[in-house]
């Protein structure tokens, strides 16, 4: 018995400190119901007292019924030898028979003999065939003095001869004893079986007593368990209620009641608590919604804060850059190095303008990305196509590994945030540094990086530098070098296209930018659309201008009439249809400003335009940069350009309706 | 209930009495025969009274009266002559009851024993000089049983005796007769309490002799006394054939036979002589030897038969 405990202490022993015990690690394998367990419990003891009494007593009372039956067997004996000692001393034969008569008369023996060495030979009783039946007991006649054979003699006087003179032999029929010892046996069987059914009917009575409130507590448990907090367990003792009377202080006294009074107890407390804890979660809850009103307000009221401030500052640029550019054919050679940097500042408004923008176009979530299958090839013919001049310019070395590859995403997001990666890195690489654009396969993604091998971000830097406004080592904000919103507007497309822009860079070692997209198969790449038509000239086209603003009607005017358009304006809606609509004239493009005077929606005039001149091209200048009115134009699927509208870009606009109409 | 017996008792005696007298007197007209009164039923008397009348003479009267109350008429009359007229009573009461009746014929009490006759010694009317009065013993003379224990242990001179108060007048005769004897006569207070004295003999004796006294007559103490010897590996001697069949080893008793043969003799004598001489006692004589052989060859004897032993016995007379 002892080695298996030393097995058990050694891993202990070797057991960390914090580990739980090895008895505990292991599983208790537990029976299929605790009712079953009590039942076997109470029943196997019962079952093996009951069989070990009934055997004892059995196997006494057989004893005792075989002692008995010898005993009296022996008696009989004994006694016969007793009173023959004489007679068979005196060879008296009709004594001797008549002492065998006697024994034979009292019943308990069927034959007697008597006999000696001398030749004396009585016996009584018929000589029965089937010894088997028969139980022999012999006893020897020795001589006793009469005077000693009495109930007060002394100590071992009874027999005062010591050799025996003759034999005396009785025989018992053991057919009654045999009956008597089935009886017995029966008997003993049978109380046996009682004893077990009782113990049988007892121990389930008191098994189903035990496990039924067990069975009723486990219910409540699981009740709490699931949530239901208001379950009960409805399990008292018998004097509960005159416990209550007397005194509700004291404890129940039976162990299941306490127990289920200790769960009723818990069950309140977790119900009250559930109760707090929903109450504080609804108080919390209200404080987080007002405070996320508060916070959407707080955005709402930002972008609605640059919306207005890019539209109110749209609108003078947009004007600005029109008259500049009317200005500058026109401009003396003095005033033209001052209409430049005029037209330059302007420019820079714009760009900052633009992104401004683009970030309110993000953090309004209004933009959906078109998710389709890219090609990194044309996508990198595109950037270099665009950045190709920059970089010669900076003497900066560009190269473009695409492998191959395609992914998933959209195509146009993606360029904004490789073409911004790839700005950066152009502007912060210093002649004769490399810029390297390259594509990697990680499984079933993509990983493209832009390297530089300029002077690197020092890690402080690393985590803020996409933040907005934030720049390194341009604390004089030159412009030139950026406004410090394009990783910001990177981060902000990259997590939209469910992405980020990881950063890995160090002091005077260059600095890779990365982002990760799923792989796309070839099939799934669109293919590239042809490149825009080559500016076609702009004379004859006949424009549409709609503005409520008069500057800017009359510097659109003045800029389409300088590239040979044929302008018409409207600085109503009114107006505006009733051009369209005289029918003496067609119109190729119509420019509209969304918001008009008297809160005319440019929507609606570029729909009424559409009814009424279909083949007119409708381009919706705007200024608003509000998160309603983006959704709605996107919605409208009209084209917009933004306020202000960069010459070039509506040129290069204008000459595309141009080639499509001459087309 | 106790009153009721006692009447009847009182009027029995009285019609036993009347009955007693009518037949003596019709007898006595008879002239001689014998008369034979019996009071009892026992087997030894019925026995010595068949015996009795087997001897008588095919004349002589023969008269066998039955005292027993309400049975007392003489049955059985034997006709023809007698030498004289004898009576003769058989056992003791019906001894106590003739030598109480008035008569002058002669009287023999026969089948008495000592203590009988010791018993009936002090009755006025066994006194009375008139009659002729013979008493037959049953019992052979203590001599004769010492002959026979002379005859069967010749070596052995050791004797244990065990006795009563009561036993004295045989106690006496065995001292007259056991001159040369070592005689170990031991007294118990009664016949039931013979378990010390016993113990004590056995270990001083050669062979026990059963006397015919209190124990003699109890079963219960002969078979104490042939235990003890027994048990000791003794011989036990005694004057009765239940004694040898119980366990003694042999006896010197008298048959039926020969005592009505000397009772008949002595009635004989009784009437020859014509002249009272007061009592005269015999003893049983010749005495017949009854031997147990399993007893013998358990002590390990080897003796001659029973008739050899008898006439060893007789010749010492």
């Amino acid at each position: 018995m002892t080695a298996p405990s030393h097995r058990l202490a050694a891993p202990a022993a070797i057991a960390r400190a914090g580990d739980p015990p090895v008895a505990e690690r292991r599983a208790l394998v537990v029976g299929a119901s605790l009712q079953r367990d009590l039942f076997r419990l109470g029943v196997v003891p019962c079952v093996a007292v009951a069989l070990a009494l009934t055997g004892w007593f059995t196997q006494g009372r057989l004893a005792t019924l075989e002692a008995a039956f010898d005993a009296e067997g022996q008696a009989v004996a004994r006694q016969v030898a007793a009173m023959s000692d004489l007679s068979l001393y005196a060879g008296d034969l009709p004594a001797l028979q008549n002492v065998a008569n006697a024994a034979l008369r009292g019943g308990q023996v069927t034959r007697v003999e008597i006999s000696n060495s001398a030749g004396i030979y009585v016996t009584a009783g018929p000589k029965t065939a089937s010894l088997a039946q028969l139980r022999m007991f012999t006893a020897p006649v020795t001589l006793r003095e009469a005077s000693r054979a009495n109930a007060f003699g002394p100590a071992g006087s009874t027999a005062s001869g010591e050799t025996p003179i003759g034999l005396v032999q009785t025989f018992r029929d053991t057919t009654a004893y045999d009956h008597e010892r089935t009886r017995s046996l029966m008997a003993g069987i049978g109380v046996a079986v009682i004893a077990l059914l009782a113990a049988w009917a007892w121990v389930r009575h008191t098994a189903r007593a035990v496990a039924q409130p067990l069975r009723r507590i486990s219910r409540t448990v699981a009740a709490l368990e699931s949530g239901r907090f208001d379950a009960r367990c409805n399990v008292v003792a018998e004097d509960e209620g005159e416990r209550e009377a007397g005194a509700r202080a004291r404890r129940a006294r039976h162990e299941f009641a306490n127990l289920a009074h200790d769960i009723n107890r818990l069950a309140e407390r977790l119900q009250r608590n559930r109760q707090a804890s929903e109450d504080r979660v609804r108080e919390a809850t209200a404080v987080a919604l007002q405070r996320m009103a508060e916070a959407e307000q707080a955005a709402l009221s930002r972008a609605r804060f640059l919306a207005a401030a890019s539209h109110d500052l749209r609108q003078p640029l947009h004007a600005m850059g029109l008259f500049i550019d009317g200005l500058l054919p026109t401009a003396s050679t003095l005033q033209r190095p001052a209409v430049l940097r005029l037209q330059e500042a302007t420019e820079f408004m714009g760009v900052l303008l633009d992104d401004l923008l683009e970030i309110s176009r993000l953090d309004a979530q209004v933009l959906t990305p078109a998710i389709d299958g890219v090609a990194l090839a044309t996508l990198f013919d595109q950037l270099e196509a665009r950045h190709a001049a920059p970089a010669a310019a900076a003497r900066v070395r560009l190269l473009w590994r695409d492998r191959g590859l395609a992914v998933r995403s959209d195509a146009a997001l993606l360029l904004r945030i490789v073409g911004n990666l790839v700005s950066n890195a152009v502007r912060h690489t210093p002649p004769d540094g490399t810029v390297l654009v390259m594509a990697r396969r990680r499984g079933e993604a993509v990983r493209i990086e832009v390297r530089d091998s300029g002077i690197g971000i020092a890690p402080i830097h690393q985590s803020r530098i996409f933040e907005e406004f934030y720049q390194v080592a341009n604390t004089e904000r030159d412009r030139r070098q950026g406004f410090g919103l394009g990783l910001a507007i990177c981060s902000r497309i990259a997590a939209l296209l469910g992405t980020r822009v990881s950063v890995r860079s160090a002091l005077q070692a260059g600095s890779t930018f990365a982002i990760e997209l799923p792989l796309a198969s070839a099939r799934d790449v669109v293919p590239a659309t042809p490149g825009l038509p080559a500016p076609a000239p702009l004379a004859g086209l006949h424009c549409l201008v709609v503005d409520d603003d008069p500057a800017i009607l009359d510097g659109s005017r003045t800029l389409l009439a300088q590239w040979g358009c044929q302008v018409d304006c409207a600085s109503t809606r009114a107006e505006a249809l009733a051009q369209l609509g005289s029918g003496g004239a067609h119109f190729d493009v119509v420019l509209c400003d969304l918001q008009l005077a008297h809160d005319e929606d440019g929507m609606e005039v570029l729909a009424a335009a559409h009814r009424l001149q279909p083949d007119a091209l409708p381009v919706l200048v705007s200024g608003a940069t509000g998160p309603e009115a983006l959704q709605r134009l996107r919605q409208g699927g009209v084209m917009l350009l933004t306020k202000p509208v960069a010459p070039a870009k509506l040129r290069a606009l204008l000459s595309t309706r141009r080639s499509t109409v001459m087309a | 209930m106790l009153a009721d017996r006692f009447l009847t008792l009182r009027r029995t005696q009285r019609a036993f009495v009347a009955l007693a007298c009518a037949a003596l007197l019709c007898g006595g007209a008879r002239a001689a025969g014998l008369t034979v009164l019996v009071a009892d039923e026992s087997a030894a008397h019925a026995d010595f009274v068949r015996q009795l009348r087997d001897a008588q003479d095919a004349d002589s009267r023969f008269d066998l009266i039955h005292l027993v109350a309400g049975e007392n008429s003489p049955d059985e009359h034997m006709a023809g002559p007698a030498p004289a007229g004898v009576t003769m009573a058989v056992g003791l009461s019906a001894a106590r009851s003739a030598i109480e009746r008035p008569g002058q014929d002669p009287l023999v009490l026969a089948m008495l024993s000592r203590l009988d006759y010791e018993s009936l010694k002090g009755t006025a009317a066994l006194r009375r000089p008139e009659r002729q009065i013979g008493v037959l013993l049953r019992e052979p003379a203590m001599a004769d049983q010492l002959a026979l224990i002379d005859a069967l242990l010749p070596a052995k001179r050791r004797l244990g005796v065990v006795a009563t108060a009561e036993s004295e007048p045989i106690v006496s005769e065995l001292l007259r007769a056991g001159q040369g004897w070592d005689l170990q006569v031991e007294y118990a207070p009664d016949a039931k309490s013979l378990a010390a004295v016993l113990r004590l003999l056995v270990s001083h004796s050669d062979a026990l002799l059963v006397l015919p006294d209190k124990i003699g007559d109890s079963q219960a103490a002969t078979l104490a006394v042939l235990r003890a010897g027994a048990s000791a590996g003794l011989p036990v001697f005694g004057t009765s054939d239940g004694l040898v069949r119980s366990g003694g080893l042999a006896a010197a008793v008298s048959t039926p036979g020969q005592l009505a043969r000397q009772a008949n003799a002595l009635g004989r004598k009784l009437a020859a002589s014509g002249t009272a001489t007061g009592v005269r006692v015999e003893v049983a004589t010749p005495a017949t030897v009854r031997v147990n052989a399993t007893v013998a060859r358990g002590l390990g004897l080897r003796l001659p038969d029973e008739g050899e032993l008898s006439a060893r016995v007789s010749a010492l007379r």
